[in-house]
């Protein structure tokens, strides 16, 4: 991938991927379903993860799974919060970006340039 | 390498953040080995590259958890934050803090150089007394910008004081004897120019030629040090 994905970027994408299991998701399907859409190394996710629990975005708990303890990461009300600002974000900004990489001579205040002569 | 090892190292690497810090990042890596499966251990590895690494990643993110969205960036090379190179992230013993203090002495390290210049000053009586010679007299002409100005402003203040003294002495003198009095008044107008104009070479000396010599011992400060520092490295 050509363009850099900056940090709130992917502290909506994962926000995104943690939101579509209602019950909570674990850390390494989590990082699989990133890599899904953006090439980023594993090593990437634990403190986007571990921050987005710190802002009270995501809350942990432990189940048991195959004898062993799996921490599970969910949606907290803040977090769906912020998701849906950051859903609402990205709109403005990929239309717009979008707008212009389809050649559409928009300005900043959305007056039609037209072409040169 | 394997799992078990890249965990040991990863551990270790982590041994200067908090008990709670690393026991959640361990236990995030634990659970992802786990859910990798055993199949998948050398690919996990290979992705998460060194523990250099992923304690480097780690530990930006909680030095300046705000920053981190202003420096670091993910890129398709993985998270990528000027601040933290791996080299400076291994801890050489356990629970010691960020090493800030190793960091006293380096270079541009201006509040240090001041500090070392004021001990000098400080130092300098009793360095003339041990030592004597040679290096009280290099350490005198060094100083010596700065003895011209305490000299300089202690006489001013001085010879206002004894101006404005004299001034008012001259008035009283005045009903009494006059011509007397008319003198003192004008030796102290004569006193209190003076005072102005060491006012005036004290602030040109100040001026220019006090950066002039700050930047001299600083450089030579400087040397010193990082002569010591590159030896000690050999």
């Amino acid at each position: 991938m050509v363009f850099n994905t900056g940090a709130a970027l992917l502290d909506a994408i994962v926000l995104a991927v943690v939101s579509k299991e209602k019950e909570g998701t674990y850390g390494y399907k989590i990082t699989q379903d990133v890599r899904g859409v953006l090439e980023i190394s594993e090593s990437t996710l634990y403190p986007v993860l571990r921050r987005l629990q710190k802002d009270d975005c995501l809350e942990v708990y432990d189940m048991a799974f195959a004898g062993r303890n799996r921490r599970y990461y969910k949606l907290t009300e803040k977090g769906a919060a912020q998701l849906s600002l950051y859903r609402a974000e990205w709109e403005i900004y990929s239309s717009k970006i979008t707008g212009v990489l389809d050649g559409q001579n928009v300005r900043a205040d959305g007056v039609d340039e037209g072409g040169i002569g | 390498m394997d799992r078990a090892q890249f965990m040991r190292e990863l551990e270790e690497l982590l041994a200067d953040i908090s008990e709670t810090e690393r026991q959640d990042a361990l236990e995030f890596y634990n659970n992802y080995f786990d859910d990798a499966g055993i199949e998948n251990e050398a690919s996990v590895i290979r992705d998460l590259g060194s523990p250099e690494k992923v304690a480097a990643i780690i530990k930006a993110d909680l030095k300046d958890p705000e920053k981190g969205y202003e420096y670091g960036e993910y890129t398709e090379h993985g998270y990528e934050d000027a601040r933290a190179k791996e080299t400076e992230q291994m801890p050489e013993k356990y629970g010691e803090g960020s090493g800030k203090e190793k960091r006293f002495f380096r270079k541009g390290n201006q509040a240090a150089l001041i500090l070392a210049v004021i001990l000098l000053v400080f130092i300098s009586p009793f360095v003339k007394g041990a030592v004597g010679g040679i290096l009280s007299l290099a350490v005198g002409i060094l100083l010596l910008p700065f003895w011209l100005i305490v000299g300089l402003g202690i006489g001013a203040v001085a010879l206002l004081i004894g101006g404005f003294a004299a001034i008012v002495a001259g008035i009283g003198l005045c009903v009494v004897m006059t011509g007397t009095g008319v003198m003192t008044i004008g030796i102290g107008c004569l006193m209190i120019a003076l005072a102005i104009l060491m006012v005036l070479g004290l602030i040109s000396i100040a001026i220019r030629i006090v950066p002039k010599w700050f930047r001299k011992m600083t450089d030579f400060f400087n040397r010193l040090l990082y002569r010591k520092r590159g030896e000690a490295v050999k």
